[in-house]
């Protein structure tokens, strides 16, 4: 698909369909409703992730009304979200096993219609060789593959893509069929060494350093699009409500009596480490990181986690 | 698609002073629902919130089921003053209970600290359902002092059936003429026989002491099960509130683990 039939489909798609995408937010780029074309800017990594479309930050999830638990309506009109990168779309393609008994995740998964984008290639790119296989571990519906000269390869993930390319009148694409979450060679036995590592560098100086470094200011949990920790709440309405929650704040873990189980930063620095390369890999056989680095670029201390598990790495286990 | 978060109606149907600041309430759910004595529910208030209790009732009776409220924290002090017929939201069960199937060829011994003892009068209901099939049940039971005691009115119906109940008080009271001291003396003092599982569930300070003895007398760790307390909120596994350090979630793996599964974990108890 060249560029000009590219803009043409993402108009025939706005007259049709709720748009989102990456756009400029207060200077911030983010995922949010796209009105005009124009407004969508391609970047290789929005500062948010996507996580918010599909987990709001603060979701209704029934309200207690006439003797009855009431489900807000989860029916809405059919969603495109164009423009996600290939870690967010890894992070979703976890988020739908992880949350795959979550009627509130699921309708809003259904209900969504996900696009894919590759980053624009520079003259040193050769990841296309290998785009096939690996977009066969990832959940969407249409990808776009960017060429160096503007146009698009075109790949549909499911029938629905299948049926708006058809409907557009593009016949030029091909399609994937999902084969499960994303699975690297020796990936197993390469996760249980680092779960290993991690559990025997707990309670280390590594850790008592990082703890003394970190401000707790939970930032990096706000932009990780594997970061899924939630409060249910009322505060004073007959609502519950579901909300982001933060590991790194001091009543995460703590209990009536006012006893906390995480007691300081070093434990719960360590904690978002466990849940990501621990916990994770045992229940679901992946790791909760996609390799993004926006917990880096938001760090005011400057944490940097691709340093710090290469230090772990050298733990003796 | 099912929703695991939502909850089904509940009507009290009975409410009953057990101690000071403890009421035992009877829950009637609309769908009936079946559990195992150590496993959880969710209780919701709404415009108050949400928290984890563990059934004090026999496992027997889905129907109607029992909890032990301690006016401590906001949900509890709410549904302190909830009255007879009122309702309230409930969910579950959650988790997984005590190993009553590993009892049919081993000896029993609960021991139980203060309101600790709500989990275990589960086990205990249970038992009597079918007495004669389990072997020799001993209860264990300490407190501050005699008043904080619940349950207390049942225990001459539990010694009835064959559950040995011995009784102790931390501190001294004038016309207490029964055991004094932390519940490790009664250890001390009744003998406990071979091939026994121990259940034990109270504050973590009662575990570490607990633990000591009973590793003292050649208590194996896969024959010790003991109930851990953590923040819950959704009770299914996903939240990550009640994760222990390097393992299990506390609302899907437990709440009643074994000391041989845990006992490695930093910060358990």
């Amino acid at each position: 698909m060249d560029s000009i039939t590219y803009n043409k489909f993402i108009d025939w798609l706005l007259l049709r369909f709720d748009i989102y995408g990456p756009k400029q937010i207060e200077g911030i780029v983010r995922f949010g409703k796209i009105k005009f074309r124009q407004d969508i800017e391609y970047d290789s990594k929005p500062f948010y992730p996507l996580r918010k479309l599909f987990l709001p930050n603060k979701e209704e999830l029934y309200s207690y009304r006439d003797k009855k638990y009431q489900c807000p309506n989860q029916k809405k009109r059919k969603r495109i979200i164009l423009g996600i990168p290939l870690f967010d779309l890894e992070a979703l393609t976890y988020y739908s096993l992880i949350f795959s008994h979550d009627s509130y995740f699921q309708a809003k998964l259904r209900n969504s219609i996900i696009c894919g984008i590759s980053p624009i290639p520079d003259e040193n790119s050769f990841y296309q060789e290998f785009e096939d296989k690996i977009l066969h571990h990832l959940k969407f519906d249409l990808y776009f593959d960017q060429n160096k000269d503007g146009s698009y390869r075109l790949f549909s993930g499911s029938e629905e893509g299948q049926k708006i390319l058809e409907g557009f009148g593009e016949k030029n694409y091909i399609h994937i069929e999902f084969e499960g979450p994303p699975q690297k060679a020796d990936y197993t036995t390469y996760l249980q060494k680092i779960a290993k590592k991690i559990q025997a560098s707990y309670g280390s100086l590594f850790w008592k350093k990082l703890g003394d470094k970190c401000l707790a200011c939970g930032k990096c949990t706000l932009v990780c699009p594997m970061c899924y920790c939630y409060d249910l709440q009322t505060k004073g309405s007959s609502q519950l409500f579901r909300e982001w929650g933060n590991c790194f704040y001091s009543e995460f873990s703590e209990v009536t009596g006012n006893h906390k189980f995480l007691k300081n930063r070093a434990e719960r620095i360590y904690n978002w480490y466990d849940h990501k390369f621990v916990r994770m890999p045992r229940e679901y056989g992946f790791v909760g990181c996609v390799q993004c680095g926006r917990c880096i670029e938001v760090c005011p201390v400057g944490i940097n986690i691709k340093k710090n598990l290469d230090k772990i790495k050298k733990f003796k286990s | 698609m099912l929703n695991p978060l939502l909850p089904q109606r509940a009507k009290i149907t009975d409410v009953r002073l057990e101690a000071p600041q403890v009421k035992v309430l009877t829950l009637k759910p609309r769908k009936e629902m079946i559990f195992e004595a150590g496993q959880f529910l969710e209780l919701s208030l709404p415009g108050v919130g949400e928290a984890p209790f563990a059934f004090c009732s026999s496992q027997y009776n889905s129907n109607e089921f029992q909890i032990a409220v301690q006016e401590k924290g906001v949900v509890t002090s709410a549904l302190f003053h909830k009255n007879q017929d009122s309702y309230v939201g409930v969910r579950g069960p959650y988790g997984r209970g005590f190993p009553l199937e590993k009892l049919i060829h081993k000896n029993l011994v609960i021991i139980a600290g203060g309101i600790g003892l709500a989990p275990l009068r589960s086990v205990i209901l249970s038992i009597l359902h079918h007495r004669s099939i389990y072997k020799k049940v001993q209860l264990l039971y300490g407190t501050k002092c005699e008043e904080h005691r619940i349950f207390e009115k049942e225990f001459p119906s539990w010694q009835k059936q064959g559950i040995d109940v011995k009784v102790t008080l931390d501190q001294c009271q004038p016309q207490w003429k029964g055991n004094i001291g932390i519940i490790t003396t009664l250890l001390d003092k009744y003998k406990t026989v071979k091939h026994t599982l121990a259940f034990v569930v109270g504050p973590p300070i009662m575990y570490k002491f607990v633990l000591k003895k009973l590793k003292k007398l050649k208590f194996k760790d896969d024959e010790i099960y003991l109930s851990l307390e953590r923040r819950m909120h959704c009770g299914i596994g996903i939240c990550q509130h009640c994760s222990l350090t390097n393992g299990k979630y506390v609302c899907k793996e437990g709440p009643i683990f074994s000391w041989s599964e845990i006992k490695n974990l930093p910060n358990v108890i």
